[in-house]
Order: C-alpha cells, then structure tokens, then sequence
C-alpha cells in the first residue's frame, strides 16, 4: 500500500451556525499531484488553512506528513510548504535576503543556505536579480520564487493557494514545470486553482462545493463520469448546485 | 546562526531601509526638546497691562515704572478712563488692568491707598497668575514708600517669602521636558510596532511566518528588540539635545532615569502588540491608539496636576502606566529622587510591563 500523505477524516470548521467546512474526508498519496478545486466561498481556502496548522478545526481529525495537525501543529509546520493566495515574501527585502531568512528560519545552516540559494536562482534563471528588492522584480518571478522559497527546506508536502493567479500563461507554464519537477523528487503537492486547464494537469482533484466534497476522482474520470468533454464542464455542471452565492 | 537572530536580522533591515521610520527617530526627540515645550508653557511671559491713571501724581507714574519695569509685564497704554482700557482687554492687546484711584499719593501717606487691579480670566490661567504677581508688586510698592516715608508698615505683618526647593527658577520648560519624553515613547515603542505587525497582516507576510515552526516568543521579541533600542537611542537624543540646548540635565542617575524607561518601553510595547493582535487593519490600529494616546497625555497628569483631578478620574490615572512615568522622570530630573524614593513608581510599571507583556504574548495566535 502506498503511503499517505495527507489523511482528512470528518473534518469540520463552523463560524457560529456557518459550516465553511462541513464534514470532509479524503486521502493524498505521496508525491502525489492533489487538485483541489471549488468555487468562491467554497470552502477551500478554511480546509487548506486547517491543513497547515493556521486554523483550528472544530470536529475530526487530519493528519499531515505524519502528525496530526490538532495535537501537533507546530511539528506539522517543520515538513510542510506553504504558499499563499496573497504574494507573501517581504517586498522589502532582496531576493538573497528572502531566501536566507526562510532558510534560517526552516533551522539550515549557513552553508546549506548558500548552496540553496544558489540552485534556486539557477533553476529559475534569476542570478541577476538576486540583490534586487522583491517589490522590484515582475509577478511571475515573484511567484515561482516564492514557489521556491516555500520549498527551501524539502518539505513532504507543499500547499499551493492558488499560486498563479493573475500570471500570465507562459509563466503558467514555467510555474507547472516546476510543481512537476518537485512532485517528481517526491514531494506531495495540494493545490487551489480556478484555472480548468490546470486541473487537468492534476493526479487527482477534488470538487468543494457548500463545504463538502461532492467529488473526487483523476480528471479524466470525472469528465467519463459527467459525460462531458472538458473540466471546465466537470465544474460548471457541479458548481451549479451551489446555495452559497460567489463569497 | 540561530533562527532567532535571522527573524531579528529581517527586522533590522527592514528598519534601515525605511527612511520614514529614520526621520521619526529623530523627529520625536526634536518635537519633544526644541517644540513643544515653548508650545506646552504655562509661565506667565510679557503680559500687557493697561494703566488706568486717574491720579496723576509722581507717585502713581513711579508705580507705573516699577510694573513696566518688570520682565514679566509690559505696560500697553496709560489713560484716565477705565473703558478705553477695557477696550485694550477686548482687543487682547492687555491681560489686565490697573487701576490708580484719584488721591492715590495722599492717601498712601495715611496708610490707606488702594489700587484696584482686574484681569482677564477668558484664559484663566495666565489671568490669575497676572493678578497674583500684580497684587504682590502693588503690595511691595506700599510697603517700599512707606519705609520711605517713615511708617513701619511691617510691624503687624509677618513676612512670608516663598523659597523653591526644586526647580528655583520656575521654569515650566524643567517641569515639561521630562514629562513629554513620554509622546515619543507612545509613539516609538507602542504604535510603530503595532502598525508593523498590523502591515504584515494586512500584506499576508504574517501568516506565511505562522504557517513556519518559529516559536511565537521568539517572533514577537525579534519584532519588539528594534523598537526597544530605538526608544532608548530618542531619550538618549531627548537628554543629549536638552542638555546641549538649554544645559538642562537631570539631577539623579542616568541608571535610575533609564530602568524607568526601559520600564516603560516594556509596558507600551506590550500594549502595543496586544493592539496589533486584534486589529486586522491599519484603520482599526490607528483608531485604538489615538484613544489610548488621549487617556496617557491626558489623564497621566502630563498637563494637569493628578491631584487636582476629580475622584473618579484620580481613580483612571492611578491605572495609567504613563502617569508613573511622567511622575518618576520629573522626580530624576528636577528632584534628583533616587530608587528608594520611586518605589511606588518602578512597582507601578514592573507590574504593568508584565501584565501587558503576558497578554500580548497570550492574544498572539499562530493558529485560530
């Protein structure tokens, strides 16, 4: 049997009556690419804070990389990545300085973060930019360098809030090669999106609508089973039974 | 390196590239020393004084030199009529008015002259220290002709002179400089930090450093250590420039006067982190403080004497950190007071930087 990395059983977030979150169970294998997908006020962004130790669940349990995130959140936080929806390096700091305080703050030594630094800005092609500020350098290369970043410390699984957002295609592309490239050296990685295409570059994906999961499957599964050609109909067809409205 | 003095390491750089923040170091000193104590005066300076002269005689012009005479009045106009001097209080061109009754000069020799004096009270302040200084000038005068004229004026009166023990020559600048340090450390050590923390919310670096295995405390002191130094290095300004402008140096130890501090900085970083926790916007901060920064002046007996205060509101400053502050710096500085004698005041605000130091360490959730 194949190991996991991610185990949901039952998990639940209430805000007063309000279930953003209600009573979900799933798996996530390692190394696996884990698409989770869902409209507007779906949900999905209560489930993944809950998942990086950043939100308390109210009922069940998960388990990530090995330790359950409501007994021990903080040994969660060592093996995990985490990138936000919001563009979360410090603008005011260079590119070095960014990455050598993620590295120290993972606990790397001063070496390793040389070194890391190094292979991070030659993979991406950004030796040039390494003393420029953050806020200075174009979208795209923030977001595959914050990419970069939140994996500076090898973490078994990487969580991705939809992490290409307002990038443009090509760079969309680049940002896919290197979430593949780091699937391959066997990290899991759990992402948002709204972009059907990339759904589709998913192992697997899950579809949140109202706080439940009312599908998970590959992608090419989902399409047999809806009887359509395309992802994009997949969530139409399933986000249309939506009662929350958009947020 | 340890993970601690990498979170530190970012702060300071931050710091050092943000010429707001350098310009704010040394501002608040400046405004504090050089601004606002001229701004904050009470003392009575060059008060005009209308003379209303109805005697004539080369007694009342004597008495009308000796006012204008001194540094504290200037006489704006003399004239026999008691409404166009009034005039001159309307046109605040004058604070008060003197006036010399007809047969004034006879009537000292017999021992029963009198001047009526009248002052402005719309400023109530500055009119009643007019009067006070007024009446004791008009007081001296008769006591001086009399002597001159043969009558012992001084038999049945005991003499009462007043001797300053501390702050001799009444200078409310000694009284208010002290006292203002406060406005930088407010302002320093409380609301930057607090709007930092609120900024990392409000950009979303934050909850990238909650979703780390960094420990809480070691996040909060590597936000507060900055602000800690920059306190001390404005009250080492505020003391410096002080003492360089006006030669104004405080009278007990430098070791004292800085473990107050050091107090204080602990107390208003505390509060101000406990604000940062439950404020999600810059608005919300910003709001909160300038509520908090009202009762601190306001209510710290900063302007207003505590002991002049209703019960009630005697009761709010006894809870006030900034009073114990304001009371112990003027005590170092004017006083020269030493630990022992502010006793009261060290408890007062080790107490309060623990309270606030642990609710702020408590009200910072990584996790919610």
């Amino acid at each position: 049997m194949e190991k996991l990395a991610i185990k949901v059983k039952n998990l639940t977030k209430s805000f007063g009556h309000f279930k953003a979150v209600d009573n979900i169970s799933f798996e996530v294998k390692e190394g696996e690419i884990f698409g989770f997908l869902g409209a507007n006020g779906a949900g999905k962004s209560t489930a993944m804070r809950m998942l990086c130790g950043l939100s308390t669940p109210s009922s069940g349990t998960a388990e990530v990389a090995g330790f359950d995130v409501r007994k021990k959140p903080e040994k969660v936080k060592q093996r995990i990545g985490y990138m936000s929806q919001r563009f979360s390096l410090y603008e005011d700091l260079t590119v070095r300085e960014n990455i050598t305080l993620y590295g120290g703050i993972y606990g790397l030594t001063k070496a390793k973060i040389e070194e890391e630094t190094k292979r991070m800005t030659t993979q991406l092609k950004m030796e040039d930019l390494l003393d420029h500020l953050v806020m200075d350098i174009p979208l795209g290369w923030k977001q595959k360098l914050a990419f970069s970043v939140a994996l500076i410390h090898h973490p078994s699984v990487v969580f991705l809030d939809e992490p290409t957002g307002g990038v443009d295609p090509k760079t969309r592309r680049q940002f896919w090669e290197l979430i593949y490239e780091a699937a391959h050296q066997g990290t899991t990685i759990f992402v948002t999106t709204h972009y059907m295409d990339e759904a589709s570059y998913c192992d697997r994906i899950s579809m949140m609508v109202d706080g439940e999961i009312k599908a998970l499957d590959t992608p090419k599964a989902l399409k047999k089973r809806m009887g359509v050609e395309t992802m994009d109909e997949v969530f139409r067809m399933l986000a249309r039974k939506a009662k929350r409205g958009d947020d | 390196m340890n993970t601690f003095l990498y979170l530190l390491q970012k702060e300071f750089i931050q710091i050092r590239r943000n010429s707001f923040m350098r310009r704010m170091i040394i501002m608040y000193p400046l405004l504090v020393t050089l601004v606002f104590p001229w701004a904050t005066s009470m003392d009575l300076v060059d008060c005009g004084v209308v003379i209303v002269d109805h005697d004539h005689s080369q007694l009342s012009s004597r008495l009308i030199n000796e006012i204008d005479a001194l540094p504290l009045f200037h006489v704006t106009s003399t004239t026999d009529s008691y409404t166009i001097g009034m005039n001159d209080i309307s046109s605040h061109d004058a604070t008060a008015i003197v006036e010399i009754p007809h047969g004034f000069s006879d009537s000292i020799s017999v021992g029963g002259a009198q001047v009526y004096i009248a002052s402005n009270a719309v400023d109530g302040l500055q009119g009643s220290l007019a009067m006070n200084y007024l009446g004791q000038v008009t007081t001296q005068f008769g006591q001086e002709i009399g002597h001159d004229i043969g009558m012992n004026t001084t038999t049945n009166q005991s003499e009462v002179a007043i001797k300053y023990l501390f702050n001799g020559t009444l200078n409310y600048r000694h009284f208010m400089i002290p006292g203002l340090i406060v406005f930088a450390l407010i302002a320093l050590t409380a609301m930057l930090p607090a709007l930092n923390i609120v900024s990392e919310k409000e950009k979303g670096t934050i909850e990238q450093m909650n979703v780390t295995p960094i420990h809480k405390y070691q996040f909060i002191l590597a936000k507060l250590i900055p602000y800690w130094i920059i306190g001390l290095i404005a009250v080492t300004i505020c003391i410096v420039l002080s003492g360089a402008v006006y030669g104004y140096l405080p009278k007990g130890s430098y070791a004292s006067l800085y473990l107050l501090v050091f107090l204080f900085i602990l107390t208003m970083s505390g509060i101000g982190l406990m604000l940062s926790n439950k404020s999600n916007t810059m608005q919300e901060a910003v709001f909160v403080m300038f509520f908090l920064m009202m009762i601190f002046s306001l209510m710290s007996g900063l302007f207003t004497p505590v002991q002049s205060m209703d019960s009630w509101a005697k009761w709010i400053a006894d809870i006030n950190p900034p009073r114990y502050f304001v009371d112990g710096m003027r005590a170092i500085y004017i006083k020269g007071s030493s630990f022992a004698q502010l006793g009261t005041e060290y408890i007062a605000l080790t107490i309060s930087s623990i309270l606030f130091g642990a609710l702020a360490v408590y009200t910072y959730k990584k996790q919610n």
